[in-house]
């Protein structure tokens, strides 16, 4: 079973979240102890009862005994429910916590924590992690303190009642404790296993659907099917021996049951013919034997899932605990209004420290100008556009807008003056009026037509059945690749920036389409200061500036005409296009 | 329950095992069964008549039946382990089975996280589901009948309590179940929704940074987690009331039979032992029907995953061959497209295409051009059959593809995807796929052509990509699936704007690369660039699905208003510089 590292800790913070609500834990404390309590003397109540008044021929006493068990037992089903209710309660709030928490740290973290880990991997923190911790803490809690006093109670009351036969009922114990132990690790182990096959099984799957169109266009489903079998068999020779091991647990309980059974019956009989017990007693030890094994085998249960959710709990806050690097000065400048002049001096940047991306970037671009970056893949295009958003921190030399070190404004306030259309149109779930809303929250419904129309997006969302409304689905799914630029592309003209960056963002546009959109930009463009990256000429070309990058450095700048007469490496680059 | 009833027939192959498992309960159960009565006698004549030799005697046939219990119990959960462990296994095999061989038009509807959770979560359920029943199904009314006899030989009277009291237990608790039975569904979706948000901000987190906000998504992300919470209490509270009240039936049922024995003890007519063995047999009887509770929650839940399960497996598999399908010894490569249309939806929806017509002979190239959404990608889609033409016919040596086997068409058909899609293997692996027996030279030469070489020598042949190919650019995929087609060697080459993320260089590059290796194929290239596809011997124009001009550069230059716009918009000015600059 995968262990937590740091166990004492995590169950703390856990604890953190539980607790904050102290009335209601002292209520479910309070409920918890009285039914406990009850439940030991209403076996004993029942045994004085079958000595003293059965069959005597005064019925009152049986009846005065048998109306308190009926209150008594009321009363312990009343405390039960009260406790489950509350509970819920409690474990439900502080998973919302929980959730929430991650979330917002989620939300806080740097782009860099995004791109190091794998979106999987991080969903399955908010999924399996927590409904594995859900499932312990809603009644670990409860359970916890209800075995303990259980233990205790009931072997005060066997002691108290007849000490030989409560050595009876408890010499079974250590016996059902190794078998539950053992069982126990066993199936841990094979659950583990099942998991990481599940797993295995889960990313062969997931790639054989997604490359499905592959595996036809080559026949190779077949293949597939036996490579997927191998995966499956090994599942099922694991999850056979998890659900044996897990499922022996109820034959096992079932048989220690019985063999306590027999012994007390044994025991008690004997000495029943001797004078040393009653009948009674034995009904009474029946129950309490019961009793006894009950709360050893929920604690037994409750260590696995408290191991389990301490592991995933410590998965969540290793979340939570990430440093946020990207942090805004203490004393932010606030910018005013933003002219658009920005420079980059002696900029360098690496991802990791010893491979750098850029080199001693310079650039001086001012208000209203817009600048092209052209170079092939991997020259460090991208990695710019990361740094003027500060998505990433330079790591030497400084990036200024309007005279004003970017490091030293607050990055919702630099974000917000700087709009950005990315190669891979990211739509949320909602309506298309709420995603080209969501750089501009109070925009008017007219206002978002007529970015729309701006972007050449209106023409295609008009069309659609429900307009303006229509549904957009998880990721846009529902919408080609080119009408999900578009309507990014409106989305960015609604924000309304002082500086646009567009990465790439036509490539996947038909060109005609695209020559629309580059009407429209043009006018957004109008005025304010704009970073392109394109692979097309036609959009490259009307640049004021184009700056040529490769391995990391400014090789070339000037515009088209300017590059072209140099015959360097543009000239290749642009030639390559058309010579036959 | 009737879907999963559909499921039982695969547990056909292991009716034995399915067997075997309820019925090794028996004996656990016929245990349980006699355990009470015997303490009874213990009680009644042992003990009341001090006949210690008595006791021992009985105390025998109580240890020898539970010893005989234990091996029935083990033994029945080893077997239901395993018919429920090869169970599941069909199950997931045929699933992907029927999955892998969809056509489509019936896999576009199935979202792949849809698939994936089936696969693992939902078949594993059903497999746990079945476990369990395997082992109830006999055992519960088994105990209630035999439980019930047996308190009515000791004293019919005293039944009536049990009579009475369990039908009412069982129709409270039904209730129970009744109400909190909506409230799964209801929490699934809310957990449904809380994944959705996190999903999105996960892969859009640029988005959200970029316009600020953070703030907008923790609200709605507060939202839905606040929903997810309420119907998770709601639902729970409704369903921790079933246990304290199945307790309170049975500790009521306890003092009844207690009042009512202690009358009949004072009559004469019953006896102390009686009552304890009664009472230990209502216990039996309710632990049992709550097992049955959990078995009847367990399957109601393991339903809807059947149903999912049903629901593809009883897709149609629509794109079966004829039996008189043709496999021949090669394919030429001739093309052709006779008044084919082509709508989505089986033909239902808009058309995408209308009425195509065109002839492509080996060793030639056509070219595709158009806007997105003029349908350049579908039209390619028809000739490896991923979707059927809704009318019109396409033909292949003349032949028309429906009456080809399948295999045979997809053999000699490759075709390269805008959006390429890599396997998590080695480079080798994913370049061969398509031709397993393809020696290192083809590899290496493929790889030269696509201009993929020199990246692949860097990182090396058994270079492991990771999922989807993360570990490379986007350009460097399209190289690979490229090259993976042209090794793969087919006889009608399919490019769909495959060289998208490349830059214009290297494209050229390819394009100079490829046609010596075209020069027996038959080939198409979609294409959004006009440079792309300008020197070809014949080309498409496509707009709004339908054919708008078709020719040579020139040709279309001439005729073609739409061509003419996109050259003007692409081309022509940086020619003119271009050519201003040479001379």
């Amino acid at each position: 079973m995968e262990k937590a590292l740091n166990p004492k800790q995590t169950m703390k913070r856990l604890w953190g979240y539980l607790k904050k609500d102290r009335l209601k834990l002292g209520f479910v404390t309070f409920f918890v102890l009285f039914a406990t309590v009850a439940s030991v003397i209403a076996p004993y109540l029942l045994s004085v009862a079958v000595d003293q008044f059965v069959g005597k021929e005064d019925m009152k006493p049986l009846l005065f005994l048998c109306i308190a068990l009926v209150i008594l037992y009321l009363l312990i089903t009343f405390s039960r429910w009260i406790t489950n209710y509350i509970m819920v309660r409690i474990s439900e709030q502080s998973m919302y916590y929980l959730r929430t928490d991650l979330f917002q740290h989620l939300e806080k973290l740097d782009l860099s924590f995004f791109d190091q880990h794998k979106k999987g991997d991080l969903m399955s923190r908010f999924t399996n992690d927590i409904t594995i911790i859900d499932d312990a803490l809603s009644e670990a809690v409860i359970q916890i303190i209800s075995s303990v006093l259980m233990l205790v109670g009931v072997t005060v009351i066997m002691f108290i009642m007849n000490p030989f036969l409560a050595l009876a009922t408890i010499v079974t114990v250590p016996i059902f404790f190794w078998i539950v132990v053992k069982i126990g690790v066993a199936s841990g182990k094979y659950f583990m296993k099942q998991q990481d096959n599940l797993g295995k099984l889960n990313g062969v799957s997931e790639e054989m659907m997604t490359g499905m169109r592959v595996i036809k266009s080559y026949c190779k489903e077949d293949e597939s099917v036996l490579e997927f079998e191998q995966y499956n068999n090994a599942l099922r020779e694991v999850s056979i021996k998890a659900e044996l091991y897990s499922n022996l647990v109820i034959p096992a309980n079932v048989a220690v049951n019985n063999i306590g059974y027999v012994l007390i019956i044994a025991v008690g009989s004997i000495m029943t013919v001797f004078g040393h017990a009653t009948v009674g007693n034995i009904l009474a030890f029946v129950t309490y034997a019961d009793m006894f094994r009950r709360p050893i085998n929920q604690l037994a249960t409750l260590y696995a899932s408290i191991q389990a959710a301490l592991a995933g709990a410590e998965r969540v806050f290793e979340v939570m605990d990430q440093p946020i690097e990207i942090v805004d000065v203490k004393e932010p400048i606030s910018f005013d209004h933003v002219e658009g002049f920005v420079s980059l001096e002696h900029v360098h940047f690496g991802y990791t420290k010893n491979k750098p991306i850029l080199k001693d970037i310079n650039l001086e671009v001012s208000k209203g100008e817009s600048v092209a970056l052209v170079g092939p893949t991997g020259a460090g295009k991208t990695t710019i556009i990361n740094l003027l958003t500060r998505f990433y921190d330079v790591s030497d030399g400084v990036i200024k807008i309007d005279g004003i070190d970017i490091s030293k404004v607050k990055q919702k306030e630099l974000r917000k003056k700087i709009g950005i259309v990315l190669q891979d149109t990211h739509l949320f779930k909602g309506t298309v009026k709420e995603n080209i809303r969501y750089g501009n929250k109070f925009a008017t419904e007219l206002e978002v037509i007529e970015a729309s129309k701006k972007a050449q997006a209106h023409q295609f969302i008009h069309r659609l059945p429900n307009g303006y409304d229509s549904i957009v689905e998880e990721e846009g799914s529902n919408f080609s690749e080119g009408e999900r630029q578009l309507i990014a592309i409106a989305r960015a003209i609604l924000a309304d920036p002082d500086i646009l960056i567009l990465d790439e963002a036509t490539s996947n546009v038909d060109t005609r389409t695209e020559l629309q959109i580059n009407q429209g930009m043009k006018e957004l463009m109008n005025g304010r200061t704009s970073f392109v990256i394109a692979h097309r000429l036609s959009t490259i070309r009307s640049a004021d500036t184009i700056l040529v990058l490769n391995h990391g450095e400014i090789i070339e700048r000037g515009n088209h005409e300017q590059l072209l007469a140099q015959k360097g490496f543009y000239y290749d680059l642009y030639m390559s296009q058309f010579e036959d | 329950m009737k879907n999963l009833g559909k499921l039982l027939r695969f547990l056909k192959p292991y009716k034995k095992w399915a067997f075997l498992a309820p019925s090794l309960i028996f004996l656990e159960v016929i245990m349980e069964l006699f355990l009470p009565s015997i303490m009874a006698n213990v009680v009644n004549v042992g003990i009341a008549e001090k006949n210690i030799g008595y006791i021992i005697l009985h105390l025998g046939i109580m240890v020898i039946l539970t010893v005989l219990g234990i091996v029935g119990g083990i033994l029945s959960t080893y077997y239901s382990a395993k018919a429920s462990g090869y169970f599941a296994s069909d199950l997931r095999k045929e699933l992907f089975h029927k999955i892998s061989n969809l056509s489509f038009f019936n896999l576009d509807k199935i979202k792949t996280g849809h698939l994936v959770t089936i696969i693992t979560n939902d078949i594993t359920l059903i497999g746990s589901v079945l476990m369990l029943c395997l082992r109830f199904i006999f055992r519960v009314p088994v105990i209630v009948i035999g439980s019930l006899i047996m308190a009515l030989t000791i004293s019919p009277k005293l039944s009536m309590v049990l009579l009475i009291l369990i039908p009412f237990m069982i129709v409270v608790v039904s209730i129970v179940m009744k109400k909190a039975f909506p409230y799964f569904q209801k929490m699934q979706d809310s957990v449904d929704e809380v994944n959705t948000v996190v999903r999105e901000n996960l892969s859009g987190i640029r988005v959200v940074k970029a316009f600020v906000m953070e703030e907008h998504e923790i609200k709605r992300f507060e939202e839905v987690s606040q929903h997810l919470m309420d119907v998770t209490v709601k639902g729970t509270r409704i369903m921790v009331t079933a246990l304290p009240i199945v307790m309170l039936f049975i500790h009521i049922a306890t003092v009844l039979l207690l009042w009512y024995g202690g009358i009949e003890v004072n009559l004469g007519t019953l006896q102390v032992g009686d009552i304890m063995a009664f009472i230990e047999y209502l216990t039996n009887i309710l632990t049992a029907l709550m097992m049955a509770s959990m078995v009847i929650v367990m399957l109601s839940r393991s339903e809807v995953s059947a149903f999912r399960i049903n629901e593809i497996l009883g897709l149609d598999q629509d794109l079966e061959d004829g039996k008189q399908a043709l496999s021949l010894e090669t394919m030429t490569g001739k093309l052709e497209f006779k008044n084919v249309s082509f709508a989505y939806d089986n033909g239902s929806g808009d058309a995408v295409l209308k009425n195509i017509n065109f002839v492509v002979h080996p060793g030639e190239t056509i070219g595709i051009i158009g806007g997105t959404g003029s349908g350049k990608s579908t039209l390619v889609n028809l000739i490896p059959r991923f979707y059927d033409v809704s009318s019109g016919e396409i033909l292949i040596d003349d032949i028309n593809i429906k009456d080809y086997r399948l295999s045979f068409i997809r053999k000699y058909v490759s075709i390269a995807l805008q959006k390429p899609f890599l396997f998590s293997k080695t480079i080798r692996e994913n370049l061969s796929y398509g031709n397993e027996r393809a020696t290192e030279e083809q590899l290496v030469n493929g790889a030269h052509i696509a201009c993929a070489y020199e990246f692949i020598q860097e990182k090396g042949m058994d270079y492991v990509l990771e999922q989807r190919g993360v570990n490379l650019s986007g350009g460097q995929k399209q190289r690979l699936s490229l090259a993976r087609a042209i090794i793969s060697d087919p006889k009608i080459l399919i490019l769909d704007d495959t060289l998208s993320a490349v830059d214009m260089k290297t494209d050229h590059q390819i394009r100079t690369n490829l046609k010596p290796f075209l020069k027996d194929r038959t080939t198409i290239i979609v294409a959004s660039k006009i440079a792309s596809i300008m020197e070809l011997d014949q080309i498409l124009v496509l707009e709004d699905g339908e054919i708008v001009g078709k020719g040579t550069h020139q040709e279309l230059m001439q005729h073609c208003q739409f061509y003419q716009e996109l050259y003007h918009s692409q081309l022509e000015r940086g020619e003119e510089r271009g050519k201003s600059i040479e001379s």
